[in-house]
């Protein structure tokens, strides 16, 4: 389908001069918001780095068990059933959740061209984070989790988290409400929301799971409204936020339609909230609950569409610069994974499809899918943004973040390749009566084989994306006396076989 | 090591903008395409659509989605064809001894079908047995047999016993015509026998004084 607004219609009004571009601030505002924004933000990222590394092997170890269960069972530290919530927990808070809110605040100073306030807050804010993180994660391999999926970390974290969060928050929230410009941007519409829906989400889960326990099949609704809400109403408005900006932004093009943007981001502060309850089909709760979501699933459809086609229609006649813009690459895997995930997420919402899906590896092919296919390769992409405005030292070599991104397209479209059809597979094997459960789990493991194939390529792409890391920051250390607000810092990483 | 680049290079072909660092991006005013706005009418009809076609009008207690009865109000109804529930029950607890044909095994476990004890017109003493039981000789179809039968009190429900006997006792390829058995019944001798556990299972001569 191609939009007619691409043609313009006679009564289409040439851009206004606010719609020309927004001329930003002076380079020397910039540096101050920059020179903010840098001890937080790069602790936040490196932290998150560290913590992406720390899933990776988790991840891998849980992945291998599934296939050679008696590796490694003399620990009880190191059984599956411990290692799965670490892997979660390190790639979801650890690494997720910092590079969102370090993506986040800086977002929000640029935008709102506001230094953050008091800088030192969020530094500690980001401090206690990781603090939280290490006694959570040493719990979990303690043997001490909560058994709630995603909220495993045993319940004297979650004050530690939620304040770090607060801390972070607070020293964003000059910049967030700062308007200098007539309106707002779209990303900040996306930002504001997040910022104010994440505390909203982690607490109301926690008092309802963990420190007010609501009854039995109460609990699980809450459980699945909070997993479905902390990736829709959390992680994909960052990243949407985060696309927004940066795709414009590298292209050097407006986004294609203002009203576009207001639906997709009007759906989903309606309907995004809804969710969850499609993955209950068949439990013992009332219809109508499950109906709800599913109905709301259907109408985020609107969402998907709008923002897909507006990101599409900004990019359109640009993709060619996806040969020498290395960030934008990951823009844009993450904005067409988006899209994707959008329209799978809808489908196995419906009973007919649920049915079959539900309980078995395609749930996980599809947290992978938006967390990492979309939200990560975004977050990845904005790293790479990011960093070298704080550093204010280049990317050392674009020839890595090539090879990051390749080995990160290949080995997620194994993983989700072979999870997919593998889950459908399982599915549809569960509900034959003839076949008996032990044969339906033998029938996993050549799907489960390839699975941990494909996290070793993930596994390389994340320790070149770290090596690189390391060595940005041994560069700038080495060059200590380079000024921070030095014009080669907004490098646009270019290809290698472009550079002169 | 390679040397690093020199960053700011510019790509073959510059951004629009002169200084893409100090410029910040913008939406641009313009109307909506028609097919956008018939297609998310569309999506909100159909999520309309099947909200009120399986929302089983916001009962609370309908769980099936494709229910518009409500459940009957007042206490839930528990009718069960006791028949049926312990066919099933014989074959999981009953039948590893006594066997699925009720034949039970030659000199260790006696027969069912065709015994006095399963079909006795009072089944109290029945009842008994498989509540705490049963030890010691005892004369089945004219043979002795002597070997211990486990308790069921704990595992079993009044109502599980009830069925379990109902079927034995009603059981037609075994020419069974007893009365059946119910929950009731079961229920009385399980308060008049309650302090029997510390004793050990039932002996033959014993069951008569039940009655
Ligand atoms: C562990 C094996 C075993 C199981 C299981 C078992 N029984 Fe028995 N049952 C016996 C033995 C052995 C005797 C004979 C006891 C004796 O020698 O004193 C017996 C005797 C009886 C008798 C009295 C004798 C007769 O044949 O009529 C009845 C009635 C009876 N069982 C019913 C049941 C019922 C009903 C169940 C299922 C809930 C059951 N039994 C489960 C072993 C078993």
């Amino acid at each position: 389908m191609k939009p007619a607004s691409t043609q313009p219609c006679p009564e289409w009004q040439a851009p206004s001069p606010a719609d020309a571009g927004d001329p930003g601030c002076s380079p020397a505002s910039l540096a101050a918001i920059d020179a903010s924004c840098r001890k937080p933000i790069l602790l936040l990222f490196g932290a998150g780095v560290v913590w992406l590394m720390i899933g990776t092997v988790l991840a891998l170890l849980a992945s291998w068990k599934l296939h050679e269960p008696a590796l490694l069972t003399d620990h009880a530290w190191l059984t599956f059933g411990r290692i799965r919530p670490a892997h979660t927990h390190a790639v979801v808070y650890g690494f997720a959740f910092q590079a969102a809110m370090g993506v986040t605040l800086w977002l929000v100073s640029r935008l709102g061209r506001t230094p953050l306030w008091h800088p030192g807050i969020a530094t500690c804010g980001a401090l206690f984070w990781n603090l939280g993180m290490v006694i959570g994660t040493a719990a979990l391999l303690g043997g001490e989790s909560t058994g709630i999926e995603w909220l495993e970390f045993p319940r004297y974290v979650s004050p530690i988290l939620f304040a770090s969060y607060a801390l972070m928050g607070i020293a964003g929230m000059p910049a967030l409400g700062s308007r200098p410009q007539r309106r707002w941007f779209v990303s900040q519409w996306y930002l504001l929301a997040a910022v104010f829906w994440f505390p909203w989400l982690y607490s109301t889960a926690n008092i309802l799971l963990l420190f007010e326990p609501v009854r039995g099949a109460a609990q699980a609704t809450v459980n699945w409204w909070y997993g479905s809400n902390l990736l829709a109403l959390w992680f994909t408005p960052v990243g949407l936020g985060a696309l927004y900006y940066f795709v414009p932004k590298r292209i050097g093009q407006p986004v294609h339609s203002h009203a576009l943007a207001v639906i997709g981001f009007g759906s989903l502060a309606l309907w995004g909230g809804w969710g969850g309850m499609q993955h209950l089909v068949g439990g013992p709760i009332p219809a109508w609950l499950v109906t709800v979501s599913i109905a709301a699933g259907l109408m985020l459809m609107t969402s998907v569409a709008a923002n897909a086609v507006n990101l599409h229609q900004t990019m359109a006649g640009h993709f060619h610069r996806l040969r020498q813009d290395l960030a934008l690459r990951f823009m844009v895997f993450g904005g067409m994974s988006f899209a994707l995930a959008g329209l799978c997420g809808m489908l196995m919402a419906l009973r007919s499809i649920s049915e079959i899906t539900h309980f078995t590896h395609l749930t996980i092919a599809h947290a992978h899918h938006g967390l990492y296919a979309f939200f990560s390769m975004v977050m990845f992409g904005s790293i790479y943004s990011i960093a070298p405005r704080l550093t204010g030292c280049p990317w050392p070599s674009p020839r890595l973040i090539s090879l990051h991104f390749w080995t990160a397209a290949v080995g997620l479209l194994l993983y989700l390749g072979v999870l997919i059809p593998g889950g459908i597979a399982q599915g549809l094997a569960m509900n034959s009566p003839d076949i008996p459960f032990l044969e339906v789990v033998r029938g996993t493991i050549p799907y489960l084989r390839l699975r941990t194939a494909a996290g070793f390529v993930l596994a390389a792409s994340h320790t070149v994306f770290f090596v690189h890391l390391a060595w940005m920051t041994a560069s700038r250390v080495r060059d200590r006396d380079r000024p921070l607000h030095d014009a080669t810092a907004h490098a646009i990483p270019i290809s290698g076989g472009s550079a002169p | 090591m390679s040397a690093p680049i020199p960053s700011n290079t510019p790509a073959p072909e510059e951004p629009r903008r002169a200084d893409p660092e100090g410029w910040e991006p913008t939406a641009v005013h313009r109307p909506l395409s028609v097919w956008m706005i018939l297609a998310m009418g569309g999506l909100m009809l159909w999520g309309g659509w099947y909200l009120a076609r399986y929302s089983a009008g916001f009962h609370p207690l309908i769980y099936d989605e494709r229910s518009s009865v409500p459940p009957p109000s007042g206490a839930a109804s528990n009718s069960v064809d006791l028949l049926i529930m312990g066919k099933r029950l014989y074959a999981d607890t009953c039948a590893k001894c006594h066997q699925v044909n009720g034949e039970g095994v030659l000199g260790q476990y006696p027969p069912l079908a065709g015994s006095e004890w399963a079909t006795a017109a009072n089944p109290t003493q029945a009842i008994a047995i498989i509540f705490d039981g049963l030890q010691g000789p005892i004369q089945v179809k004219g043979i002795t047999y002597n070997n211990p039968m486990v308790a069921w009190r704990d595992l079993l429900s009044d109502t599980q016993i009830a069925a379990l006997l109902t079927y034995i006792r009603q059981q037609k390829s075994w020419s069974h015509r007893a009365s059946a058995v119910t929950p009731e019944q079961v229920a009385a001798v399980r308060a008049a026998t309650k302090h029997r556990p510390p004793l050990g299972p039932w002996t033959a001569q014993e069951l008569p004084s039940l009655e």
